[in-house]
């Protein structure tokens, strides 16, 4: 179902090699010596430009020998005033107490630095600029984001700014072997693309691919982490998602440790971590915070519930309207007298309900939260109970829309969850042509599609397909953190051990 | 020609490609086969079936090590010529591509008769083969996968037959040999056809990254299917009368039946559907079998086009041929007999005529 | 081109012909009950009870009864008269008049039961002692729909080894089986439906006799089915019986049983010796003794009983020359050479065999008085 549209794609990104026109001016002409002359430019750049700032500086004489450049509200304007303005009159540029000095020599790098929220100084009579990293556009708080709220992991989410994000990251891994690559993605966007890994842990191989791929993307711009996704993942006819995005830098932390590789996108308060595995993306920091008896249990809550809700109204039509004789008795009759009032076949009413179930979902998801939550109560509660009784649906399809529903909550990953809940409307409409020999295909297709889908060049099944016993410590059930000494291969991790068994031998 | 280490299969899964190529619709009516021949004595056949079987694939894998890096078709071009080597690969082709085709058409049979009676065959046939397709269209390695992950998911069908043990009578079995040896040879014959699939290894071998333990595999596969047929045989022979199993076409079914839980009922008809993944990893080894030659054939290697087009004749064949039990019984028996030939008889003389053209190679070069 | 014709190809795929073989669960009319029965003129008679779905219906259930000459065929004649499509996946009881059992081979007539393979083989099969469709009219104001009651009065009373259940497959077993003859569960209607034990069957399928409560429970026994209760009581001989209320009643049942059988072949007949060993709790006793004294008496006394109890139900089965016990398959297991001669008359190479019962009881636990 999935892999058969592999014949629809073309080789990636070719949309966007082929337009050749240029989105930016090509030539790149350095500074001149005359600061009037680079003034001259200057406006010619940035024309209708009203944000634009240029603030000339007056020798004793009164004439013009500097002047600053910079974009207003993309800086950080105390520390203009007091350092820089300030201190240039008794100080030379390269003196000037800000963190961040370098020198700039051609127009692109002026451009770049001045979109960047820096702010440059020309000096007349000098061939080249100051370039100052005052950054300092309006930011957001740290907080939590909401939709990967943890009961006892951080509460830290990322926000927009990319470089924050690294630092928030890097305080979890203050090591030397982590290592960030840069990159920078779209033609006007110029999004900075910050790659993480630890060198001495992740496969080398992953990150060439990475970089091609990112390098080959050839857009406009980019504005969100979800985007770039999309342009780099393995297979685009694909309903799972092949790259794990995350708004906590602890998670994110942790896909380094494991040997993955972490993109933070500039201004997107999403990362993404490659390579992606099916059965990362059901799992939670909480399980690693909780203890593991606990976390083994909800682990394999999840596992039912993402059965549940891909195959049980699947299942539920086959069984009623092609496969009875598996239900016992009793249930038949029960099932039967409920569904003797209902005009409409098993497929329409539970694509009734599922479609209310979804637009109630996609409804509450822009609320403000007090609605929400009464659109939740009116919806399950009333139509439910209304439909019951109106005959439009009968009592058990309630029941198992009902859980369906809740059961897709459980998916701790949006993206997955998402998957699933799209998966199951195939799935519906294949057990209502076919009863259960439908449902069977269509896991076998799923099965099928989850072998063979690869990320990055590793198996996105494994560590199911290929099987690999050893991680499984890790999946169904999560066995306790002292007895995970290894990382798993699944990520291409070149160093395995992750830490030394210190409790083994107590019991020896 | 080196096989690329990127599509390389481990051990495991070059041990469960064999096993699963050996399991198919065959199991369903082993047990009535073997009683019909032998009586209750039909399970001491399989042990003779799994020893032959076991000697013939083991005499592939020696052939195969002297030219560790060669297919069924590069050995045949290697040592019959370019032109005799490709007219000899077409009778292989037809052989893998027949299996299929038999165990798909056995496969929707049992859909219809116990799902789907009205629906039409070529339907049947489509779901059957759909799925599929994202396999066979993919390298060997996602097929490793694929019957690796199968196997562990329908470990569980192991246990399902465990089940009906609470009403099996264990004393039909005795007395042991009441016959004698001769009925139980008997049952040979037919128990070597349930173990055939053992010659995807004239494909798979140079694929497996070590190759030392390619014996070793294949006993192991073969292994784990004479213990599921056994268990099942076994299991058959307790609870059906001695007299009463061979009238039942597929005892199984009448055996899982029985069992009912107290929230599931008709357990046979849930088995029957799940054994679909089972029948899959049957038929998707003996397609890269057939696609593969097919590509060798051609010269061009891309799987998928082989894969449709095999696939669409299939599905084809099926709408204008409506197969009829009967007819599947007559392809199962000729596809049987051209099993016998091709993976018990062919080996064995391919190994010696190695063995002496070995010898005249090496006479010459002296 | 290609991809746009490929989509095409795809897209038509969704109008694949499905659905054809859709029925939906509340359009079927799931047979429940069917019975087989035999008129005053010998007309086979075909029953069938189905519920009905429809809460506006005031009956929740609804009994057909057609003349047929086969069970399949009926099933025609049965969509003829009912709104809804028959379905046989659910039969769970299969009620059989007693006068079909007058003739032989009516064992053939439930061909259809087993070669589809929708339909299931776990029904119960139940003979009524008298008309079946008197039977199948039978509503009680204070039980569940019949079928369901007529259900769980099977298993319960099977779970007491009061009667047998015989499911369609061990029918099939039972009469395919040369080693034994078949036998299952017997009802009776006089006002109430009383389960009235087991019916016993010659290999030809014609009705021989019935075994009580109290045998079957025996039957169980010697046919190594050892599970569910065996609820014994029974009167000691030794132990006074005087006075108004019978005193020498002690009623106990097994924690335990395990039966051997070995079979051997002496002096031109078959030899049977079956040893059961049991270990009892007691439940009551009326008659005065003291069990923590003198235990391994009253053990003897009982074991006697029981013995006494079994020889005669063999008696009277060997006299019926069937086998309901399966020995015939022990016979075949240790004894093969001779079995094949006598193997396609085995009710009557069995009615001359010896059968040697010996019951050894162990008191476990006598209950908190003594």
């Amino acid at each position: 179902m999935f892999g058969i549209f592999n014949f629809l794609r073309r080789t990636p990104h070719s949309k966007y090699r082929k337009s050749n026109k240029p989105l930016a001016s090509q030539e790149n002409p350095s500074l001149s010596n005359k600061l009037s002359a680079n003034l001259h430019y200057l406006h010619q750049l940035f024309n209708l430009t009203p944000d634009l700032v240029i603030r000339q500086v007056h020798s004793d004489q009164g004439a013009t020998y500097a002047a600053l450049v910079y974009l207003d509200g993309m800086v950080d304007k105390a520390s203009i005033h007091n350092n820089i303005l300030r201190e240039l009159a008794y100080k030379t540029p390269d003196e000037i107490s800000v963190g961040s000095i370098h020198k700039a020599s051609d127009w692109r790098q002026v451009e770049d630095a001045i979109f960047q929220g820096n702010s440059v100084l020309f000096v007349d009579g000098q061939p080249e600029a100051t370039v100052y990293g005052t950054q300092g556009w309006p930011q957001r708080a740290v907080e939590q984001s909401p939709v990967e709220a943890s009961l006892r992991g951080a509460h830290q989410g990322f926000v927009e700014t990319g470089s924050q994000n690294v630092a928030m990251i890097r305080r979890y891994i203050p090591n030397r072997e982590l290592k960030i690559k840069e990159l920078t993605v779209g033609r006007r966007g110029r999004t900075k693309i910050s790659i993480l890994y630890l060198a001495d842990v992740a496969r080398p191989e992953i990150l060439q691919e990475l970089e091609t791929r990112i390098r080959k993307v050839d857009i406009d711009a980019i504005m969100n982490t979800g985007e770039l996704a999309e342009l780099i993942e393995d297979n685009p006819f694909s309903p799972f998602p092949q790259l794990i995005l995350t708004e906590r830098p602890d998670t994110a932390a942790s896909h380094i440790l494991q040997g993955r590789y972490i993109v933070v996108v500039d201004k997107s308060p999403t990362v993404m971590a490659a390579p992606a595995h099916f059965f990362t993306f059901l799992t939670s920091v909480d399980d690693h915070n909780s203890r593991w008896m606990i976390a083994s249990f909800t682990r394999i809550l999840r596992f039912v519930a993402l059965f549940i809700s891909l195959f049980l109204p699947a299942l539920y039509i086959a069984l009623i309207s092609f496969n009875y004789e598996v239900i016992p008795v009793q249930l038949i009759l029960s099932i039967a007298e409920t569904r003797s009032r209902v005009p409409f076949p098993p497929i329409l009413e539970a694509m009734l309900m599922e479609i209310t179930i979804e637009m109630m979902r996609e409804a509450g998801i822009r609320l403000p939260s007090p609605i929400g939550q009464t659109i939740g109560i009116v919806g399950g509660i009333v139509i439910g109970q209304a439909a019951v009784q109106a005959g439009i649906v009968s009592n058990i399809m309630v029941v198992v829309v009902a859980t369906t529903a809740i059961a897709s909550f459980l998916m701790p990953n949006y993206d997955m969850g998402a998957a699933i809940r799209l998966l199951r409307f195939p799935m519906m409409l294949l057990a209502s042509m076919f009863g259960i020999v439908g449902i069977v295909t269509g896991a076998i297709a799923l099965v099928a599609h989850l072998v063979s889908l690869e990320s990055f060049g590793m198996p996105y099944g494994s560590p199911l397909a290929p099987w690999r016993f050893a991680e499984m410590k890790d999946m169904f059930i999560r066995v306790p953190i002292w007895a995970m000494l290894k990382r798993p291969k699944s990520t291409g991790a070149t160093q395995t051990v992750r830490q030394k068994n210190h409790r083994g031998d107590e019991d020896s | 020609m080196k096989k690329d280490a990127q599509n390389g299969i481990t051990f495991m899964q070059y041990i469960f490609i064999i096993h699963g190529s050996q399991v198919g619709t065959g199991v369903f009516s082993l047990p009535r086969i073997l009683a019909d021949k032998a009586g209750t004595d039909g399970w001491i056949s399989l042990f003779l079936g799994w020893g032959l079987s076991v000697i013939a694939s083991i005499l592939i894998v020696l052939i195969f090590r002297k030219y560790p890096n060669d297919t069924l078709p590069e050995l045949m071009i290697r040592l019959f010529g370019k032109i005799v080597g490709k007219i000899l690969i077409l009778p292989v082709i037809f052989y893998f591509a027949f299996f299929v085709w038999t165990i798909l058409t056995s496969a929707m049979l049992f859909i219809k008769q116990w799902f789907l009676p009205m629906t039409p065959d070529y339907v049947v046939m489509f779901l059957l083969i759909a799925p599929g397709y994202l396999v066979a269209s993919r390298s060997l390695r996602i097929l490793g996968r694929y019957c690796e992950l199968v196997f562990y998911m329908m470990i569980l069908m192991f246990f399902l037959f465990l089940f009906p043990l609470g009403d099996s009578h264990w004393v039909h079995l005795l007395p042991i040999m009441k016959e004698g040896w001769l009925p139980i040879f008997h049952g040979v014959f037919s128990a070597i056809y349930s173990f055939l699939g053992f010659e995807i290894v004239f494909f798979i071998y140079p694929y497996l990254q070590k190759r030392s333990l390619a014996i070793r595999g294949v006993i192991i596969a073969n292994t784990l299917t004479l213990l599921f047929y056994l268990e099942v045989t076994l299991i058959c022979f307790a609870f059906f009368s001695p007299d009463g199993i061979t009238e039942y076409n597929q005892p199984v079914f009448n055996l899982l039946k029985v069992i009912d839980f107290n929230f599931l009922e008709r357990i046979d008809m849930l088995f029957l559907a799940l054994y679909l993944f089972e029948l899959s990893t049957a038929w998707l080894p003996f397609t890269f079998g057939a696609i593969f030659s097919l590509g060798f054939l051609f010269g061009t290697k891309n799987p998928a086009r082989y894969a449709s087009l095999l696939f669409l004749l299939i599905v084809v064949l099926s709408f204008f041929l409506h197969p009829s039990w009967n007819q599947n019984d007559q392809w199962i028996i000729f596809s049987g007999q051209a099993g016998l030939w091709f993976a018990y008889v062919f080996p064995a003389i391919l190994y010696l005529y190695v063995l002496i053209y070995n010898r005249l190679r090496r006479s010459e070069s002296l | 081109m290609k991809r746009a014709y490929l989509i095409c190809l795809l897209l038509s795929l969704c109008a694949l012909p499905g659905c054809v073989d859709q029925t939906y669960i509340e359009d079927i009319s799931l047979s429940l009950l069917l019975g087989m029965d035999l008129d005053e003129k010998n007309r086979l008679v075909i029953s069938s009870t189905s519920p009905v779905f429809s809460k506006e219906a005031k009956e929740k259930e609804e009994n057909t009864i057609v003349h047929a000459v086969s069970l399949r065929q009926s099933r025609e004649e049965f969509d003829s008269m009912i709104t809804t499509l028959t379905s046989r996946g659910k039969v769970q009881l299969l009620l059989i008049g007693k006068r079909i059992l007058e003739h032989p081979d009516w064992f053939k007539l439930l061909d259809a039961l087993y070669r589809d393979g929708k339909n299931t083989t776990m029904s119960r099969v139940v003979l009524v002692d008298g008309s079946v469709a008197d039977l199948i009219k039978f509503k009680p104001k204070d039980k569940p729909i019949l079928p369901l009651y007529l259900l769980k009065l099977i298993d319960t009373a099977h779970d007491q080894n009061i009667t047998v259940k015989t499911s369609l497959q061990e029918l099939h077993r039972q009469f395919t089986e040369k080693g034994m003859s078949p036998s299952f569960a017997e009802l009776k209607k006089d006002g109430q439906i009383k389960v009235k034990g087991t019916a016993l069957l010659d290999r030809s399928g014609k009705y021989k006799m019935t075994l009580n409560a109290d045998q079957t429970k025996l039957l169980r026994i010697l046919q190594n089915e050892t599970r569910g209760v065996f609820p014994f009581t029974i009167h000691l001989h030794e132990q006074p019986n005087k006075g108004f209320f019978q005193e020498n009643i002690t009623s106990f049942y097994p924690n335990f049983i395990k039966v051997k059988i070995k079979a051997d072949y002496k002096n031109g007949g078959f030899v049977f010796d079956i040893k059961i060993k049991m270990g009892i709790s007691m439940t009551e006793r009326i008659f005065n003794y003291n069990v923590r004294k003198q235990a391994p008496e009253l053990e003897k006394q009982i074991q006697e009983e029981l013995q006494n109890q079994i020889r005669q139900m063999l008696e009277k089965v060997q006299a019926a020359k069937i086998d309901p016990f399966g020995l015939g398959l022990y016979a075949r297991a240790y004894e093969y050479s001779h079995w094949k001669k006598v193997q396609d008359a085995w009710g009557v190479a069995f009615s001359d065999a010896t059968v040697n019962v010996k019951v050894k009881v162990r008191i476990r636990a006598m209950g908190s008085t003594t």
